[in-house]
């Protein structure tokens, strides 16, 4: 598929004579483009004292959308700037107030954080409901079907686990002599449900994505989360332990006398493995949920050859690390494209005539404010 | 600038904003209005330019022509439309501008680094000490009580040193605190190590200096008064609470430059960031100690001994990583300090 064929409309958008059934995601984006407006960004948050990040935030939001084409058209994020930074003035007044009850005593503190957690699936959903409307392709922008009370069925469950580990965080601190058990239950309950809650996110999620009359749906993937978490989990630990070997091993054979190891190196090294093994969940489950989901008649497929996911990440990694960071909007728009580059939409007929059959839900983009949402502005980060 | 008519017309597609339909159409920009023709049927609609917004033009992103009532068209970028956009009167916004120009560009690079290294260097420091120095004394008390009682709680045991030792040195260190004109009092509190020799004395917030019975031990009366000079240093200078300022600064503005893609990456760079801040006060509170210590009529060599005796015993097992480490290399720190001696002499 080429950009050119928007030249000759009418005809076939997809660029193919014979009907096609599906079609590639295109990322367009620059490194050196996006490293400007990085640049530009940053420079202005920074001396705006944060104030610019919500205009930071749609100006790069709507770069990676425009530069993301599908059959023909162009993504858009069409957010208004300050909605953003209401719903960012908002989440820091909400953080603030946690902080200062926990300050005053363990009781305030214990509260608030009830409280940050029974808001949690209303926050959620304001902003999924934000995020979607602010999104459009061809012209159109997406919507979330959910209720209140479908967010609050479906997320209470992962905002009350979230909030288990602080909780139990609070309960060691007052006690007196705790034992070091623990620490095994403040890391591992939410550790070992982390997948699930992931996973409960991601369906909710897709199940209220709507596009025109489409409805999303996901197919439950709760083993293929826990085992893509497992695996990630096996590839950071395993080269971590062979290089603090391996260092050991080599400072021995140099000194002569044995490492008694640094825990800031292993901290380091733990870092350097982890930026790499993170993009490959993330690369993992997009392709779990890809699998797992549909829209209407269309699914989405994902084919990614793992060996070029390796040979960027062992790229960009050190590339960040000698360029003391100025390598980041590069190592983001080679990310993006190879997160994207094996993505296509599919559908069982025509898939022009199918997306050109789509009927509308009643709702205009560029008109967020129509909506009955009472709280039309973007809560998170 | 004249152009042909055939040169005016972009064909493109027509997005109704209801429905993902595209209409083909042909449209044609000029000062002031812009006129889309359906490709298929022909009928013409005419808008006035008020209502309409382009996008930011982008290298390889088609253009955005947004029409009232919510109705896009999607033009494919080229370098004529863009022109053409100009001759029209369509100004991109300020930052397409200041992104197209590399001279502008390369201007706000170097400023982003300037301001980041001297942000860091010196905005950073002079905002925490200001904020640090002004802090009610007993907000400080109340934090520093706090840090302790947790610490008694897990950490540390009542101290087994003898009373007479312990008020001698107190007397020594009094002495050592009122050099150089009258001060915030500041105590010495005397704790055993739960676990470990504990050879260490530490600061905590609200002017108190935590001696362990294991440094008392290892090492002499010079050596722990240049201990405590040291420490007296990170008490007059507020290290502790002007570096969890800093360390909240760097941690934001690090948020802000990568904190895009994880939270991890930007954490990490911030913990580099303030591993140094934390090694420049070592190095301030050596400074202050040879000071505080020559002008109270002390050895001033007492940190010096102290600090060498520690590397003899920790020996080579410490590999060297100064980037990584809160606290600069012991020799170093011992060469800085006899240069400041054999200065002051």
């Amino acid at each position: 598929m080429t950009l050119s064929t928007l030249d000759r409309p009418g005809t076939s958008l997809v660029g193919l004579d014979s009907p096609s059934t599906s079609a590639n995601v295109v990322f367009t984006g620059s490194g050196s483009e996006y490293f400007r407006l990085w640049v530009i960004n940053s420079l202005l948050t920074l001396f705006t004292l944060g104030v610019y990040s919500a205009w930071a935030k749609v100006n790069k939001a709507s770069y990676f959308a425009r530069n993301t084409q599908l059959l023909g058209g162009s993504f858009d994020y069409i957010a208004s700037p300050a909605r953003v930074l209401a719903g960012r003035v908002l989440v820091a007044l909400f953080a603030l107030a946690y902080g200062v009850a926990s300050y005053k005593s363990t009781a305030a503190g214990l509260l608030a954080l009830a409280a940050l957690a029974a808001v949690g699936p209303w926050a959620a959903l304001l902003g999924y409901r934000f995020k979607l409307r602010a999104t459009v392709w061809r012209g159109m922008a997406f919507r979330c079907n959910a209720s209140v009370f479908d967010a609050y069925v479906q997320l209470l469950p992962v905002f009350a686990i979230w909030a288990t580990a602080p909780f139990l965080v609070r309960v060691f601190l007052s006690l007196d002599h705790p034992s070091s058990n623990w620490i095994y239950a403040i890391v591992g309950v939410p550790s070992a449900l982390w997948p699930w809650m992931h996973h409960q996110f991601k369906r909710f999620q897709y199940r209220h994505l709507c596009y025109g009359h489409l409805k999303g749906s996901f197919r439950p993937a709760l083993k293929e989360f826990y085992a893509a978490y497992a695996t990630a989990t096996i590839f950071f630990v395993a080269p971590l332990i062979i290089g603090v070997n391996t260092v050991a091993w080599i400072y021995q054979r140099t000194t002569g006398e044995s490492w008694t190891g640094s825990s800031l190196a292993i901290a380091a090294l733990g870092l350097a493995i982890y930026a790499a093994v993170w993009p490959w969940l993330e690369l993992r489950l997009q392709s779990v949920i890809c699998h797992n989901s549909s829209i209407g008649n269309f699914r989405c497929r994902a084919r990614l050859t793992y060996r070029g996911f390796w040979f960027t990440a062992l790229k960009n990694v050190p590339l960040l690390f000698v360029t003391g960071g100025l390598y980041w909007p590069y190592a983001m728009i080679a990310w993006t494209r190879y997160r994207l580059s094996g993505l296509s939409m599919v559908s069982s007929t025509d898939l022009v005539e199918a997306v050109n059959s789509v009927r509308g839900d009643g709702f205009s983009a560029h008109d967020m404010s129509n909506e009955a949402d009472a709280f039309p502005v973007e809560i998170g980060w | 600038m004249v152009n042909s008519a055939a040169q005016t017309v972009f064909s493109g597609s027509l997005y109704d904003g209801q429905t993902p339909y595209a209409h083909a159409v042909q449209v044609r920009i000029s000062i002031g209005s812009i006129r889309v023709t359906s490709t298929r049927f022909g009928s013409e609609h005419s808008y006035d330019m008020c209502g309409v917004s382009v996008s930011a033009p982008l290298r390889a992103a088609p253009c955005l022509i947004r029409l009232p009532h919510g109705q896009t068209i999607e033009i494919q970028q080229s370098a004529r439309l863009v022109e053409h956009l100009g001759a029209c009167g369509v100004e991109p916004p300020w930052w397409a501008r200041v992104l197209a120009s590399s001279p502008a560009m390369a201007f706000a690079l170097l400023f982003l680094i300037w301001a980041c290294v001297f942000g860091y260097s010196a905005v950073l420091p002079a905002i925490s000490d200001s904020i640090v120095f002004q802090l009610p004394r007993n907000a400080e008390d109340a934090l520093g009580a706090e840090v302790l009682a947790t610490l008694d709680r897990r950490h540390l045991l009542p101290s087994q040193l003898a009373q007479d030792r312990q008020s001698q040195l107190r007397t020594r260190f009094q002495v050592l605190v009122s050099a150089g004109g009258p001060h915030d009092p500041v105590e010495i509190v005397f704790r055993r190590a739960r676990v470990g020799e504990g050879i260490n004395a530490f600061a905590v917030p609200g002017n108190q200096i935590v001696v362990l019975d294991g440094l008392v031990e290892f090492a002499g009366d010079d050596e722990t008064l240049g201990v405590l000079a040291h420490e007296l240093g990170h008490v007059r200078r507020k290290h502790i609470l002007r570096k969890s300022f800093q360390a909240a600064g760097v941690i934001a503005a690090a948020a802000v430059v990568w904190g895009d893609y994880s939270g991890v990456a930007s954490m990490s760079a911030s913990w580099l960031a303030v591993m140094h801040y934390s090694r420049i006060n070592e190095l301030e509170a050596d400074e202050f100690a040879v000071h505080q210590l020559t002008r109270s009529g002390m050895a001033p060599d007492g940190l010096a001994k102290f600090l060498r005796r520690l590397q003899s015993l920790q020996g080579a097992n410490t590999a060297r990583s100064d980037v990584l480490s809160s606290h600069p290399d012991l020799v170093d720190r011992v060469s800085r300090i006899e240069n400041l001696i054999s200065r002051s002499r």
